[in-house]
């Protein structure tokens, strides 16, 4: 897979959640709120994510103590009308992008955010 | 809209009698007299309701949120929209219904949500617009431009 490539079907996507102060995690059921699935003002429109195949859950979520790792599939990606590409950087080979949203439709981040799984560290 | 508020929640009674008087009413003095007309203002002001209470608080601390509070470059929340947010979930609260949760965004927003079973409301608050996206079942069901007088149909459809 190079650089650009649309991510395909069935693959598993890692979105690393702020959890200090539960800020964006509904802390009653501990899922992360629409928020944490919004694009920041610097992303230009995209959001980062880990392809899970290539990495680890300790490589993914980097900071245990400041995140929690949660899973999405690619096809709930694509079913918002959005794109996945591989986005390698350098001290990051799994990086992918999701793009293509819509600033006006905020529909899109509570669908990621209510269709998320938490990862958990494998014992 | 009267209908949806509290039956022990009267926010303002007013009661004039005679001429209105252009003397100012204050708090704590509520019987103003003048020399010729007479004024009574009889106002019950009831408390918010915990949640809500402990809601307010979680949004006010969201103003004090500095530059990349997530470490991911979000922007700091504008007392404005922190203010907005509060002005909804008293208005909420009117209504006899508890914020299910509050959360800040990475570009300047509040989200307030109601939850009522499986039915969700997310109420997006920015500086310059404000929306709300329906859920039932974790399922999308529509969104749109918030503005108040929406707001009893938004909490009927919770309700229903």
């Amino acid at each position: 897979m190079e650089k650009g490539d649309p991510i395909p079907s069935g693959e598993v996507l890692y979105r690393r959640v702020y959890k200090a102060d539960k800020r964006v995690i509904d802390r009653k059921i501990g899922r992360p709120t629409s928020r944490a699935f919004v694009p920041r003002p610097k992303d230009d429109g995209k959001l980062s994510c880990d392809l899970k195949r290539l990495t680890t859950f300790f490589l993914a979520i980097q900071d245990q103590s400041q995140f929690r790792l949660f899973m999405i599939l690619s096809d709930t990606v694509y079913s918002c009308g959005l794109s996945c590409l591989y986005d390698p950087i350098t001290e990051n080979i799994a990086h992918t992008l999701i793009t293509g949203f819509d600033p006006d439709d905020e529909s899109v981040p509570g669908i990621l955010a209510r269709s998320s799984i938490e990862e958990f560290e494998s014992r | 809209m009267q209908s949806f508020l509290r039956q022990n929640k009267i926010d303002e009674l007013n009661i004039r009698i005679g001429y209105q008087t252009n003397k100012a009413f204050t708090p704590d003095r509520n019987i103003c007299s003048h020399r010729f007309d007479t004024a009574v203002t009889i106002r019950y002001t009831n408390e918010l309701s915990s949640e809500n209470r402990i809601e307010i608080n979680h949004v006010r601390s969201f103003a004090s949120l500095k530059e990349n509070w997530d470490s991911y470059g979000a922007t700091t929340i504008d007392l404005v929209v922190v203010e907005k947010a509060v002005d909804f979930i008293k208005l909420v609260d009117k209504f006899d219904v508890n914020v299910y949760l509050t959360s800040p965004g990475p570009n300047g927003e509040v989200m307030v949500q109601l939850k009522e079973g499986s039915r969700e409301t997310e109420f997006i608050f920015y500086s310059d617009k404000d929306k709300y996206v329906l859920f039932d079942n974790n399922e999308f069901v529509n969104q749109g431009p918030y503005a108040h007088t929406i707001l009893p149909e938004m909490i009927d459809w919770l309700r229903a």
